[in-house]
């Protein structure tokens, strides 16, 4: 098994850095390419929390716009990566705990696995299942759990690094991947002990 | 499951990031049994099965509004220049971090040279008014300049904007019939026909959409300014369309709507 | 900046015999700047057109020419022919721009372009087939006289005209502040947009009828808060009808003689 490989090469780090000093002087164009080397990774990071394309499009627009209000707040400290998900990760506490109790979430924040659900009949292969019964399970994470993962996991950050955005200890990060994989197993081998009832 | 006072040696293994100590020490925990190494490769598959989960793509429309917020946000920023001031003073702030006083110095200065600069004009309506004059002009401006822009979307966007203009002056008018007359895209010319009979009761918009009948070759543009006679019940034009109908290569369809127009008029 | 120039003689080849005249032929275009953005430009007088955006980072064009560009003898009085002014065209790149110009205007060519997804579009033709686009996101400014034009899953904006044919499009995305336009003579206009598409459209179909499954805010004073003038007023009440959807923005101008509009919900 090939362990642990990336998804995606780490940017370089110091030009953004770069980048964003300049938009802090008022180079907006330079938010440009910004936008072009993140916006696929925090969209990727609002769906996994949302599974919802609308609201991860609304919220990465979000990030941007937040970017340019505090640009002058930006004073070059630490890597931007983090800095910018530090920004995503704030406005999705902002928008989970504005909808968590009203109706519309309720509605729509199955959108994605009641899809799936609805296809689920269908599904043949072992594979596609294992995969289903994967993502109703990270779907029962909670919050943090669920963002510590996608950090770590699919946004390659190191546990320091996430330390970092999630404003906590290194250790705490630690302690969570660890519980949160363990978790996984068990909802996992739970779905399927359900599923074959 | 591992014991959790393992977790920095789990974890790390688990980012593929154990020095040759944690290694070593690992190996000796899978060894006597301390860890079950099933336990740990369980946990590696698992995460082996994350990264088959893939998420789609964003839409386009989500770069197209990014975009659009960044060319608001620039032109907003040009505008603004309190902004700058603002981005100043954190600059200032930064730059004299260690010289607290030094900081308060500045901004208390700062506040002085603000009020000064804000005292002579205080009064609200006059700066309104200022700055309503001065957004019609840069529209006007801006609708002109549009309106030579290589992209038919911005032409359009142009004639658009004549619309929301209220008295338009002779320089408007000219660069509208220039383009009913020159534009090389026909849904522009079209959207130009409306603007100038929206301005018809400026003489000279009025007599250019006459003249312009007999030069048009669309037969859209041509009914368009049919229409737009008729609603003025512009008696002057009947002699252009009569040039029009003298044509052989001209649409039935529109022949008969000419037609109909002339005898209206009359 | 790297410039590509292709110079096409179908007829050399024929000449030869290298090709039969039917068979659709290749041309791959690299681009300068591979990724990014580009435009396409391409008029013709006779032929179809069709675009489709893949995910490429070249510019594929396939034609076939018809069999009257080869008709004139190859050898008339012992003189052979080797350049003939009615065959051939001719394509440039520069800076992601491709053109293809210089097609013979008696000859038949049908067109078969694949093009990157994020493509705009200049294309026009005015006989002998439609033009058709699918899977591009970018400008598009799309004519024809007589035939059809039709985009598919397209993003971006448009403006399109042609005097005999339908025009369809079904956009899956649209540029939040550009106007778009689409007008025909004979046949109908049947546009599809995303449902929370922010648009004011204005409307006229002089002896069809418009259909909409937007909930659409009917306007029927957009005009007279520009002019007290009695006929400027009778403009927008008889002509045009005007509708907010999601609220407004751009305008999008549907007009027609002859045809009916449909402005489909996505």
């Amino acid at each position: 098994m090939n362990r642990l490989t990336k998804n995606f090469d780490r940017l370089d780090s110091n030009s953004d850095k770069a980048l964003m000093m300049k938009v802090r002087d008022g180079d907006f164009d330079k938010l440009g390419l910004l936008f072009e080397r993140y916006n696929q990774r925090l969209f990727g990071f609002f769906y996994r929390l949302t599974h919802r394309r609308d609201i991860s499009e609304d919220l990465v627009q979000g990030v941007f716009e937040r970017i340019l209000k505090y640009r002058e707040s930006y004073n070059g400290d630490g890597a931007f990566s983090t800095w910018i998900f530090q920004i995503a990760r704030n406005l999705h506490i902002d928008y989970y705990r504005k909808n968590s109790r009203t109706k519309t979430e309720d509605n729509f924040s199955d959108w994605d696995s009641l899809e799936a659900e609805d296809s689920d009949i269908k599904l043949k292969t072992e594979d596609e299942r294992n995969r289903l019964l994967l993502k109703q399970a990270f779907d029962q994470l909670d919050e943090e759990k669920k963002q510590t993962l996608i950090l770590s996991r699919y946004q390659g950050f190191k546990y320091k690094e996430i330390a970092e955005i999630m404003d906590c200890t290194e250790s705490a990060v630690k302690v969570r991947v660890f519980r949160s994989i363990n978790e996984l197993k068990e909802i996992v081998s739970d779905l399927k002990k359900q599923e074959e009832l | 499951m591992i014991d959790e006072k393992y977790i920095d040696l789990v974890t790390a293994y688990l980012q593929n990031d154990l020095n040759t100590d944690q290694q070593k020490k690992l190996d000796e925990l899978i060894e006597s049994g301390k860890i079950d190494l099933l336990d740990l490769k369980e946990m590696e598959i698992m995460i082996g099965k994350m990264d088959s989960l893939d998420t789609p793509k964003p839409s386009s429309a989500m770069r197209d509004r990014f975009y659009t917020m960044l060319d608001e946000e620039k032109e907003a920023q040009t505008v603004s220049w309190s902004h700058k001031l603002n981005g100043w003073m954190v600059e200032q702030k930064q730059r004299f971090q260690l010289s607290y006083l030094v900081y308060i110095a500045a901004v208390f200065l700062t506040g002085l040279m603000i009020g000064d600069l804000y005292a002579p004009i205080s009064n609200q309506d006059e700066q309104i008014e200022q700055l309503m004059s001065e957004v019609s002009q840069m529209r006007e401006v801006m609708m002109i300049s549009l309106l030579d822009n290589s992209s038919p979307t911005e032409r359009l966007k142009a004639v658009n904007i004549s619309n929301e203009i209220r008295s338009v002056d002779e320089r408007v008018v000219n660069a509208l019939l220039k383009t009913l007359n020159n534009d090389s895209n026909v849904n522009v010319r079209l959207a130009a026909v409306d603007a100038l009979t929206s301005h018809a009761n400026n003489p000279a918009a009025r007599s250019g959409l006459i003249n312009s009948i007999a030069q048009q070759e669309s037969p859209i543009v041509q009914a368009a300014l049919a229409d737009a006679m008729l609603a003025l019940q512009e008696r002057q034009s009947v002699d252009e369309f009569k040039k029009l109908l003298s044509r052989d290569e001209l649409d039935s369809n529109v022949r008969n709507k000419l037609e109909n127009t002339i005898a209206e008029l009359i | 900046m790297k410039t590509f120039k292709f110079l096409f003689a179908l007829l050399l080849s024929l000449l030869f015999g290298v090709v039969p005249s039917f068979a659709q032929k290749q041309i791959v275009i690299p681009l300068s700047n591979p990724g990014d953005p580009g435009q396409l430009e391409l008029g013709i007088v006779r032929g179809s057109i069709s675009v489709s955006g893949s995910d490429t980072e070249e510019v594929i064009i396939s034609y076939d020419g018809d069999r009257s560009m080869n008709e004139a003898p190859e050898n008339k009085n012992g003189l052979r022919r080797i350049s003939n002014n009615s065959v051939g065209f001719e394509v440039i790149e520069n800076d992601n721009k491709v053109e293809i110009g210089g097609a013979p205007p008696q000859s038949e060519v049908n067109f078969s372009i694949t093009v990157p997804r994020n493509f705009s579009l200049y294309l026009s033709t005015v006989n002998g087939g439609d033009v058709q686009v699918e899977n591009v996101n970018g400008e598009m400014e799309i004519s024809n006289v007589n035939g059809n034009v039709s985009l598919t899953n397209v993003g971006g904006s448009a403006t399109v005209n042609t005097v005999n044919g339908d025009i369809t499009a079904s956009f899956n995305s649209i540029n939040r502040e550009s106007p778009m336009a689409f007008s025909n003579v004979q046949g109908d206009i049947d546009i599809t947009l995303p449902s929370d598409a922010g648009v004011t459209a204005k409307m006229r179909s002089e002896w069809g009828e418009v259909y909409t499954d937007f909930n659409m805010e009917i306007d029927r004073s957009n005009r007279e808060s520009i002019e007290a003038d009695s006929d400027v007023y009778r403009v927008s009440i008889n002509n045009w009808i005007t509708g907010r959807i999601n609220g407004g923005g751009p305008e999008y101008m549907f007009k027609t003689l002859r045809g009916d509009i449909y402005l489909r919900k996505q």
